[in-house]
């Protein structure tokens, strides 16, 4: 059952670390804050009837991870339309490249960062996932599992 | 399998968070509903001239009502920014916060509820919230930047008074969509993207209509499955479609479609409470009420202190709200403005609340704040939501 609080005090307790998340998944902190707001925005909205979300936190983030394959989607038509690869982001672009985990994690897709954040970061069984993600349960563990391959292999062969 | 996690935090920690990110959250949401309001004008003339048409003429679904004589003249809602200016205009008549002093409270004081609309419209693209009383006041809000409003961002709560007729007119004209033998959640709509990219709703938003039917009231609940993919409900058949956009037209300001007749007395005044609950929550979910009073100055803490409170939320943590006169709602925000308590103002367009902040709050602070009584014994847990 939610625990309500005030929206204003909802979002001080959790956006730093829904941010923090979506930027491990976009390497983007524009994007990352664009789709927090979504997220927070659709919340926002149902926050009076607070009482029938089971679970407030759960909402945020499936709403975030839903923001971000919509975008992820139009993104990726747009690039088809113009065949112009410059219009997608270096991700991390903005932090410290030279840290081999963050390079590691560039050499990810955005979806499989997502899976993972998903599933090791905040302990989503796959199927839970896959419907945030709005993918089966096989093709997150598909993603992740590919994901930690990379990972590890990155992170071993710089250390 | 967490050898991953502590990676992927620490990489997101690296990350700056946003300056202001509430604030921006704020202006970001102004900016869509401007956008949605713009885009509903282009259809909402539309939709208007149909809705006027529906229950002045009965449309073709009430063929027992009489035609309405005339229809007032509306105010279309302006899309100008509504952002920064909270300040109280000439010509208002809603407010914000606390009564004025030597106000009337509305009368009775106690009133039984007929019905209640709550939504978003794709007529207007405003949030919208009305309650029906027996004794035919109409209470109602609507985000928007109107003449009367209280400020540019929203009407505050406003009265208007309705004939016995107009009341039934009104439940008849929900009730005849046959949405209302039982209480129902119902997913419908569709998004459109416009030429400036952005994904603007098709059919419905989201809305909440609840109708007496004998001694209870019947809930239909409606929202849009490609804007809210988390909201639980029923797909509706085509058939309950239809019913639905046919009640989203009526999540709009009632004079731009209650005909002349519908109106005892259509001057619109600010609606008085005779109460206001008085909330508080804090960041530190483990923050108990008691200790969240404590944190108050003595006078609140004397007054809140022996309070009965209500509890919302399962847990012992979460929102706690007391019944207070409009009088120690006075006295109480005077307290809190002689402590020198800062003025939340995130929401500060849509109620008056306080921050507490104190070194023994090292997680965040605790917010306080007034929600006005409406005549049926329920106070507004969220005015800035919806």
């Amino acid at each position: 059952m939610a625990e309500p609080l005030s929206f204003e005090a909802f979002f001080e307790a959790e956006a730093r670390t829904l941010f923090r998340r979506l930027c491990a998944v976009t390497g983007n902190s524009a994007e990352a804050e664009e789709i927090m707001q979504d997220a927070f925005l659709a919340l926002w909205e149902r926050w009076d009837r607070i009482e029938t979300i089971q679970d407030p936190t759960a909402y945020l983030y499936r709403t975030a991870m839903n923001v971000f394959r919509k975008r992820s989607r139009r993104a990726t038509l747009a690039l088809r339309r113009v065949l112009s690869p410059a219009a997608e982001p270096t991700p991390f672009a903005e932090i410290d490249m030279q840290q081999d985990v963050v390079a590691a994690l560039a050499e990810l897709t955005s979806r499989q960062r997502a899976a993972l954040v998903l599933t090791d970061v905040m302990d989503y069984s796959s199927e839970e996932a896959g419907r945030a993600l709005g993918v089966s349960a096989g093709t997150v563990r598909g993603l992740a599992s590919r994901a930690r391959a990379t990972l590890r292999r990155q992170v071993g062969e710089q250390t | 399998m967490n050898e991953h996690r502590d990676l992927l935090e620490n990489v997101g920690e690296r990350f700056a968070f946003p300056d202001q990110a509430f604030e921006r959250l704020a202006r970001r949401r102004d900016r869509k509903r401007r956008n949605q309001r713009i885009a509903a004008g282009v259809v909402g003339i539309t939709v208007f001239v149909a809705a006027v048409w529906i229950v002045t003429t009965g449309g073709p679904f009430d063929r027992a009502l009489t035609p309405g004589a005339s229809v007032p003249a509306t105010t279309p809602p302006s899309v100008t920014d509504p952002a920064p200016d909270v300040t109280p205009r000439p010509g208002a008549v809603g407010f914000i916060g606390l009564a004025p002093v030597g106000a009337t409270p509305s009368a009775p004081e106690h009133g039984e509820l007929v019905l209640s609309l709550y939504g978003r419209s794709t007529t207007d693209g405003g949030r919208f919230r009305a309650w029906v009383y027996a004794d035919g006041r109409i209470i109602w809000d609507m985000e928007g930047d109107f003449p009367y409003g209280a400020n540019a961002s929203t009407t505050g709560l406003l009265e208007q008074h309705l004939t016995p007729e107009g009341v039934e007119r009104i439940r008849s004209e929900i009730v005849s969509t046959g949405l209302f033998a039982h209480d129902l959640t119902l997913l419908s709509g569709r998004v459109r993207e416009d030429a400036s990219g952005i994904q603007q709703p098709v059919g419905i938003i989201w809305g909440t209509i609840q109708v007496r039917g004998g001694d209870r009231l019947v809930s239909v609940t409606w929202s849009n499955p490609e804007m809210y993919p988390q909201d639980p409900g029923i797909v509706a058949t085509p058939e309950q479609s239809t019913a639905l956009e046919r009640l989203d037209a009526l999540l709009t300001h009632p004079e731009s479609w209650l005909p002349a007749s519908a109106w005892e007395d259509e001057e619109i005044t600010a609606y008085v409470p005779s109460r206001y609950a008085v909330c508080y929550s804090a960041t530190d979910r483990a923050l108990g009420a008691s200790r969240m009073v404590s944190l108050l100055p003595p006078t609140a803490q004397n007054l809140l202190g022996d309070r009965d409170r209500t509890r919302y939320g399962a847990s012992d943590t979460g929102i706690y709200c007391s019944v207070v006169t409009t009088g120690e709602a006075r006295g109480l925000a005077e307290t809190y403005d002689a402590a020198g308590l800062r003025l939340d103002d995130r929401s500060i367009n849509s109620r008056l609340g306080y921050l507490v902040e104190s070194p023994d709050l090292p997680h965040g602070e605790v917010s306080i704040y007034f929600e006005p009584y409406l005549p049926d014994d329920q106070f507004l847990l969220c005015s800035p939501c919806g």
